[in-house]
């Protein structure tokens, strides 16, 4: 068991969860002014963006738009907290993936094309990644024989390789972003996902998809656990760094693809690769390959 | 004393819906019937309760077949009367098939009892699993039953509807109460014969044509039933439940009874290959539905395949392709109930789905499975018999069972609509028993990467289709001021929070259901491996906080969300173009293509279950 003061690290690296996402797409934000060759927004941006709008009054459509909204801030911002905790990664990702679900119903609850658009293009997204994440998350468990973020073994990444892999266009996915940004799809969608949210509801959606994404940071840092603090914090903060630089790169690099063509590579090359070596794993423990 | 008092009480549960079912076809007028429906409903619901607080207590009881020779006779009369009856329809209804079906499960039962059957075991086993399944078939198929007075109004014929009802509570509990093979399949076909008649209720063409489909398919189930009753009297010389030896002192052929008994468990559940009937069973009125897909009937098959999960450790391929079976109509159901318009028909699917995750539960045959079977159990009959109700209402005022009709059923019914949100969360939604059992399953697969990967692909469907329904009947406009009076029928009102009130205790007693009822079950064969603890449930492997992330979210609710202002209320927006839309959604596959797939699904899964019953043939013939 930890000691309280590490549980209190945690609680309060669960607090900054907001300014770190809030820092890594400005990040992304920056990076990619970079490679189109603007000068591009501070990295704060996406943090003051988020103040702002947090700031602001705003307004609804109807009750069950706050209530869905809220509910899914609730459940992401739990499901971050049990996985900062070092409790059940399961438990954190079902939670999450119950989140999203309700900010589908957050997006449906409104008499609007636009809105519900978007919701049926984040069903497609959740089909595409729920399956993949949690096979990630069950080979976790599989692999160190526990569930606990806690318990998990170290460099996992060494005996489920593919597993990482896959979490890179799961991320891309997630992220919102090309070839897989089909959820925004800027162009044809005239204005974006959160349509129908303005204010501080904006600011509140926007909250929850934040804990969301540190969700699966989080799930991918599970992968690279190494003993000694600062060793592993330097590690997991490269990890972070290459995958904000890599999907940067893609999301300038290539154009968007429709979300059949997503959905069937996620649920056939991503979900492929983990199952593979998930069954590797298996035949290894086994006995059957030495 | 104590004895006695059992006695009574299993009586009150198997024979007080028949006396009430007698009394209905003699009153014929619904008033009266509304009354002898309800005082049976108390009984019934009282009944199951203190049986069950006794179980709990003082541990299983069983009550020895010496002294019940009389009703062994009586049972073995009417399971002949009842073989004729059958004969009669299927000659009735020109199905041949039906007709080949009861005789065979005639001439299987004649055989039997001229060959004699040995009569020294329990009778009856009143066990944890037993007062559980009683508990939902008692509490919740009596809420159904009153739901019915109302709903029925609408249709004929009141005196015979509610006979069957009642009379098919009383089956079931016999059912789950029996030892004694030849009981349970007395009791089995007699659940057969109920559905048949409560399908077929209207008469019109299409619920008889179902209502002979149905009787098809589950009199199959029986014919394996009764086979497997035959083969196990003749390789284990017994037809107790609890005499039949364990898996690992079973050989090669000892294994075909539990697979003929698989085979009727997968009719009776409904399993693909032999969907076919739950789904045309639509036809019904709503309560039949509700009945059948949450009280009773599919709950059967699952109920043999828990009680014979013992029996089925270290059968190898046997118990593989049963977790086979299961999962794979899982996933495949849950992917038809997304493309599917008709509320019923997503609640048809999404109930095949559900079962299918019970069955490979039994399959599984751990610890860790066999109590997350036992749990989905639960929680899936409280909110199936939640939401059908719900679509019944819903039907009685609009007229539709379409899911494009309800869009803003929350602005015109909120007390449904909030049925409605109450039940789907009880499937998706921390922190009630679905969501545990999902958590508490996917541990268990972790060490079986195929069964994995189609559970997480199903479920991922499952969300989908839930939000797809639930977004319709939640999309709404600019908010009232004050929510239009509901006008829901006080009968309507009153049934359908019982369940969800059900529903909720069940939630917060999960420490009490586990403890009680759930491991002492499990404990039987494995280790218990689920357990509640001060802040949620753990496992060896794992924990679901779920105390604490109530409590997380209500801190979240009063510290973050309540202090605010309400915000302004605004018009939709949808980027200045006003609000004459419309709005649809997404099918993603069409009739054809959901034909095509259930074709090679049932294919499949025919050749699947063909292994499954002669893999120990050919092992034996191979050793």
């Amino acid at each position: 068991m930890s000691s309280s003061f590490e549980q209190i690290a945690l609680l309060a690296l669960w607090a900054a969860v907001p300014l770190l996402v809030g820092v890594l797409l400005g990040l992304d934000r920056v990076l990619t002014a970079r490679l189109q060759g603007r000068q591009g927004p501070s990295v704060l941006q996406s943090l003051r963006d988020l103040t702002k709008l947090l700031h602001k009054k705003g307004s609804y459509v109807n009750g069950s738009q706050a209530m869905f909204a809220y509910g899914a801030l609730v459940l992401q911002a739990s499901a971050a907290l049990v996985l900062i905790m070092g409790s059940d990664v399961l438990t954190a990702f079902l939670l999450s993936g119950v989140g999203c679900f309700l900010m589908v119903m957050a997006a449906l609850s409104v008499r609007s094309p636009y809105s519900h658009l978007r919701a049926q293009r984040e069903l497609v997204q959740m089909m595409a990644t729920e399956p993949v994440v949690m096979m990630i998350v069950l080979s976790l468990g599989y692999a160190s024989g526990s569930f606990l973020g806690s318990d998990m073994d170290e460099m996992l990444v060494l005996t489920l390789p593919l597993a990482a892999a896959s979490m890179v266009p799961v991320l891309l996915i997630r992220l919102e972003k090309s070839p897989y940004d089909i959820a925004t799809a800027h162009s044809e969608i005239v204005s974006g996902p959160y349509v129908e949210f303005s204010g501080r509801g904006l600011g509140i959606t926007k909250l929850a998809h934040w804990f969301e994404l540190a969700v699966m940071f989080g799930i991918l840092l599970l992968l690279f656990r190494l003993p000694d603090p600062a060793l592993d914090l330097a590690v997991k903060a490269m990890v972070v760094l290459a995958v904000v630089v890599m999907t940067a790169v893609i999301d300038n690099t290539t154009a968007r693809l429709t979300r059949w063509r997503m959905l069937r590579f996620s649920l056939t090359f991503c979900l492929g690769a983990v199952m593979l070596n998930m069954i590797v794993l298996y035949l290894v423990n086994t006995g059957v390959i030495q | 004393m104590d004895e006695l008092i059992l006695d009574l009480l299993v009586a009150f549960l198997i024979v007080a819906p028949v006396v009430g079912a007698l009394v209905c076809l003699y009153l014929r007028k619904l008033p009266a019937i509304g009354k002898a429906v309800g005082a049976v409903s108390v009984l019934m619901a009282i009944s199951a309760l203190a049986l069950l607080s006794i179980v709990v207590t003082a541990g299983p009881i069983v009550r020895d077949a010496y002294g019940l020779e009389t009703i062994s006779v009586g049972i073995t009369i009417l399971d002949l009367i009842l073989m004729l009856a059958f004969l009669y329809i299927s000659w009735k209804a020109k199905s041949a098939l039906a007709g080949v079906f009861a005789g065979l499960q005639l001439v299987v039962l004649t055989a039997m009892e001229v060959g004699g059957v040995s009569e020294h075991g329990a009778a009856m086993n009143v066990d944890q699993l037993s007062v559980m399944m009683a508990f939902i078939t008692s509490v919740i198929g009596s809420i159904i039953c009153v739901f019915a007075v109302r709903y029925m109004t609408h249709y004929e014929d009141h005196g015979r509807f509610f006979a069957v009802m009642l009379l098919f509570l009383g089956a079931m509990n016999g059912a789950v109460f029996s030892n004694n093979l030849l009981w349970l399949f007395f009791f089995w076909e007699v659940t057969t014969l109920c559905s048949y008649l409560l399908i077929g209720h209207t008469g019109t063409k299409d619920a008889r044509r179902s209502a002979v489909t149905a009787a098809e398919y589950t009199l199959g189930g029986g014919l394996a039933l009764a086979v497997g009753i035959l083969l196990c009297h003749s390789l284990f010389g017994t037809v107790f439940i609890d005499q039949i030896p364990e898996g690992a002192a079973l050989g090669r052929l000892a294994f075909l009874p539990l697979a003929l008994m698989a085979v009727a468990a997968f009719t009776k559940s409904a399993q693909i290959p032999f969907q076919k009937w739950l789904l045309g069973a639509m036809v019904a009125p709503t309560p039949v539905s509700a009945l059948l897909h949450s009280a009773t009937m599919v709950n059967l098959g699952v109920y043999l395949l828990l009680r014979l999960a013992p029996k089925l450790q270290g059968s190898g391929a046997l118990s593989t392709i049963v977790a086979l079976v299961g999962v794979i109509s899982f996933v495949i159901t849950a992917v038809l109930a997304m493309t599917q318009s008709n509320a019923k028909r997503v609640l048809a699917y999404s109930t095949i789905s559900n079962l299918g995750l019970i069955v490979a539960c039994a399959g599984l045959g751990t610890s860790l499975a066999l109590t997350a079977a036992m749990l989905l159990l639960v929680f899936h009959a409280i909110s199936k018999a939640l939401l059908f109700m719900s679509v019944g209402v819903i039907k009685e005022r609009t007229g539709s069972e379409e899911i494009d009709a309800m869009e803003g059923l929350r602005d015109s019914m909120p007390l449904v609509s909030a049925m409605v949100l109450v039940g789907v969360s009880m499937m998706v939604m921390p922190p009630f028993g679905m969501f545990a059992s999902k958590w508490l399953l996917s541990e268990a697969v972790a060490s079986h990467p195929l069964i994995a990967l189609l559970l997480v692909l199903g479920f991922g469907a499952t969300l989908v289709y839930y939000a797809k329904w639930l977004g319709r009947i939640f999309t709404g406009g600019i908010r009232r001021d004050r929510l239009q009076r509901d006008g829901t029928p006080r009968t309507y009102a009153a049934t359908l929070m019982a369940t969800a009130t059900v529903g909720i205790l069940a939630t917060v007693l999960m420490g009490p259901l586990l403890d009680g009822l759930i491991n002492p079950y499990v404990s039987r064969v494995f280790e218990p491996a689920l357990q509640m603890g001060e802040w949620g449930l753990f496992t060896t492997m794992g924990l679901f906080p779920m105390v604490a992330l109530v409590v997380l979210a209500a801190l979240l609710v009063i510290v973050v969300i309540l202090p605010r202002r309400a915000p302004q209320v605004r018009e939709v927006y949808t980027c200045g173009e006003g609000s004459d839309v419309q709005v649809g959604t997404f099918y993603y596959w069409t009739e054809a293509k959901v034909a095509k797939i259930t074709w090679t699904a049932n294919m499949l899964m025919a050749l699947l279950i063909i292994v499954m019953v002669f893999s120990p043939l050919i092992q034996e013939v191979a050793a």
